[in-house]
C-alpha cells in the first residue's frame, strides 16, 4: 500500500482486503429454478439459503463499503465521501465518467445499489478468468484512489479560485 | 489569459489596416459577434473615404433596467466624452443597430502613437458604453465633499442619493448588477447565478476565494468584498429578481481611492465584467476537471 495514505485509511482499506479474501471464495452454481440458467445470486435473491450476511464496512459516516455475498456472486458498493457540495459533484462526475465506461471494466456494474455511489459485481466466472488478488487488488487501489482523486481535484479548483481572485483584486490596485 | 482584454482585438485591427492604407480608399464592410451579445458593423466605402462607419447593436435589456433609445442611460455623453470631435453620432443608426459612430479620418491625431491609440479606444466601445450608467455611479464619488462638508449638508445629500438609490446595471443578458450610492462609498451587489447546480458549486467555490483573496498583502487596497448566501441588507428595498440566484451574492465596496484619476475606467472595467470572468474561470475549471478525470479512468482501465 502507498505510504501516503492517511493513517485512518489504512485499517479501512485493510479491513476490505480481509473481508473480500474471504468473500471472493466462489463456485459455480446453476440456477435452481430455472434448468440451464446460471445467474448471479446476490443480483436475483430468489433462494435465501444461497445469501450470507452482508457485511458493511465504514470509515465514517459518509463513507463505507456494503459487502453482499451469495454462493456465485459478490457486491461490492461503495460510498464516496461527500463532505461539502463541491466534492459530491467531483464525486458524482467521476463516477459517472466510470458508470459510462463500464463494459470496459467488467464487474462494474452500470447502475449502483441505493445509497451508494459505484458498485461491483464479481460472479465466479471472474473469479476463474482473472487472478483473485489482481481483483482485490483492483478494488482496494479504486477505493483509494477515488479518495485522493477527489481530494486533489477539490485541492486544484481552490488553487484555482484564489489564483483567480486574486488577479481579479490586482486590477484595483 | 487571466483577464479579459477591454477591446475587442478584431475590431482594432481592421481600424490599424484602415490606417496603415490612409491614402488609399478601401472598400470594408465586417460583420462582427462579440461575447455571443453586441454586434458590431464596421463600414468603409471608396465613395466616402473621408469616414468610416462603426455600428454597435447591444442586446434587449430587461424591463428592469432603465434605458433610453435602448441604450443605457448616458451611453451617448460617454462615446462623447471618450472620442471628442474625431467622432460624430450620426443621428440614425444603421437600420438593425443601436448606435452608429462616424470617424473622421481627417482628424486623426498627428502622430502614429496617438492614432493607434485612439484606434485602441475605438475598439473598446462596448466598454465605453456598457460601463457608462456604472461609470457615472463611480464619479459621484469623486464630486463628493469631503466627510466634514459633508455633515454640514448632510440632509440635501441625502435625499439626492435617495433618488438614485439601488441602480440596476446590466451588462450581459440575465447578467445584472446593483450600484448602491452611499455617502463616500458605493456598494455593488451581484446577484450570482449559474446554469446548473454543479456550476453553481463550482461557483460558490471560486466567491469564497474572493473574500480570502484580499487579506494577501499584494491586494491590500482592493475593494473589501464580501459573499452571503443570502441577500444583502441593501436589497431589502430593491425590486425582486425574476430569478433567483442560485450562488448567492457578492457585494464589493468601491472607495474614493478606486476611482482617482486613471482608475475609473479600469475600475469599471473590473466590475462590469465580474460576472463573465467567475463563468469563464469556472467553465475553464470545468474542463481541466473533465480532461483530468478522463485520464484519470483511462489509467484505471490499463492498471486493471
Amino acid at each position: 500500500m502507498a505510504s501516503s495514505t492517511s493513517s485512518t485509511m489504512r485499517p479501512y482499506l485493510s479491513s476490505i482486503r480481509e473481508t473480500l479474501n474471504t468473500a471472493l471464495c466462489l463456485q459455480n452454481f446453476p440456477c435452481q429454478e430455472v434448468e440451464r440458467h446460471n445467474k448471479p445470486e446476490i443480483e436475483f435473491q430468489t433462494s435465501p439459503e444461497l445469501l450470507l450476511d452482508p457485511i458493511i464496512i465504514c470509515r465514517n459516516e459518509s463513507e463505507r463499503v456494503l459487502i453482499e455475498r451469495s454462493i456465485n456472486s459478490v457486491r461490492i458498493s461503495v460510498k464516496v465521501k461527500q463532505a461539502d457540495e463541491l466534492e459530491n459533484i467531483l464525486a458524482k462526475k467521476f463516477l459517472r465518467f466510470l458508470s459510462l465506461r463500464a463494459e470496459t471494466f467488467e464487474v462494474l456494474r452500470r447502475k449502483a445499489v441505493d445509497g451508494y455511489d459505484i458498485s461491483f459485481l464479481i460472479t465466479n466466472f471472474h473469479c476463474e478468468q482473472m487472478n483473485k488478488n489482481k481483483i482485490i487488488d483492483f478494488i482496494v487501489q479504486f477505493v483509494e484512489d477515488i479518495d485522493k482523486e477527489i481530494n486533489e481535484l477539490k485541492l486544484s479548483i481552490n488553487t484555482r479560485g484564489r489564483l483567480v481572485a486574486a488577479e481579479f483584486m490586482k486590477q484595483f490596485v | 489569459m487571466i483577464l479579459f482584454e477591454v477591446e475587442n482585438r478584431f475590431l482594432r485591427e481592421t481600424f490599424e489596416t484602415r490606417l496603415r492604407n490612409l491614402e488609399k480608399a478601401l472598400e470594408i464592410d465586417v460583420h462582427l459577434l462579440e461575447f455571443n451579445d453586441i454586434r458590431y458593423r464596421l463600414q468603409a466605402s471608396v465613395k466616402d473615404p473621408r469616414y468610416m462607419r462603426l455600428s454597435i447593436k447591444i442586446p434587449a435589456a430587461s424591463p428592469q433596467v432603465p434605458m433610453e433609445d435602448s441604450l443605457p442611460l448616458g451611453a451617448i455623453e460617454a462615446v462623447e466624452e471618450a472620442y471628442g470631435t474625431l467622432v460624430e453620432v450620426q443621428k440614425v443608426p444603421e437600420a438593425g443597430y443601436d448606435l452608429t459612430l462616424k470617424v473622421d479620418l481627417h482628424q486623426l491625431p498627428p502622430t502614429e502613437e496617438e492614432r493607434f491609440k485612439l484606434m485602441t479606444k475605438l475598439a473598446a466601445l462596448r466598454a465605453i458604453i456598457m460601463g457608462a450608467p456604472l461609470r457615472e455611479t463611480l464619479k459621484s464619488l469623486l464630486s463628493q465633499p469631503m466627510a466634514e462638508m459633508g455633515e454640514t449638508e448632510g440632509g440635501g445629500l441625502q435625499t439626492a442619493y435617495e433618488k438614485k438609490k439601488n441602480i440596476v446595471i446590466l451588462h450581459r443578458p440575465g447578467e445584472f448588477f446593483y450600484a448602491f450610492p452611499q455617502s463616500e462609498k458605493v456598494t455593488i451587489v451581484f446577484p450570482m447565478r449559474f446554469k446548473d447546480s454543479n456550476d453553481a458549486a463550482l461557483g460558490v467555490a471560486f466567491l469564497q476565494e474572493f473574500m480570502e483573496a484580499r487579506r494577501g498583502s499584494a491586494s491590500s487596497c482592493a475593494p473589501p468584498c464580501s459573499y452571503s448566501r443570502t441577500p444583502p441588507q441593501e436589497l431589502e428595498d430593491a425590486p425582486p429578481l425574476e430569478k433567483q440566484p442560485n450562488a448567492g451574492f457578492v457585494s464589493f465596496i468601491i472607495f474614493r481611492r478606486h476611482v482617482d484619476g486613471e482608475r475609473l475606467e479600469k475600475t469599471t472595467w473590473a466590475i462590469s465584467t465580474f460576472h463573465a470572468y467567475v463563468s469563464y474561470h469556472v467553465k475553464c475549471s470545468k474542463a481541466f476537471m473533465h480532461t483530468r478525470m478522463r485520464t484519470r479512468v483511462e489509467s484505471l482501465i490499463q492498471d486493471k
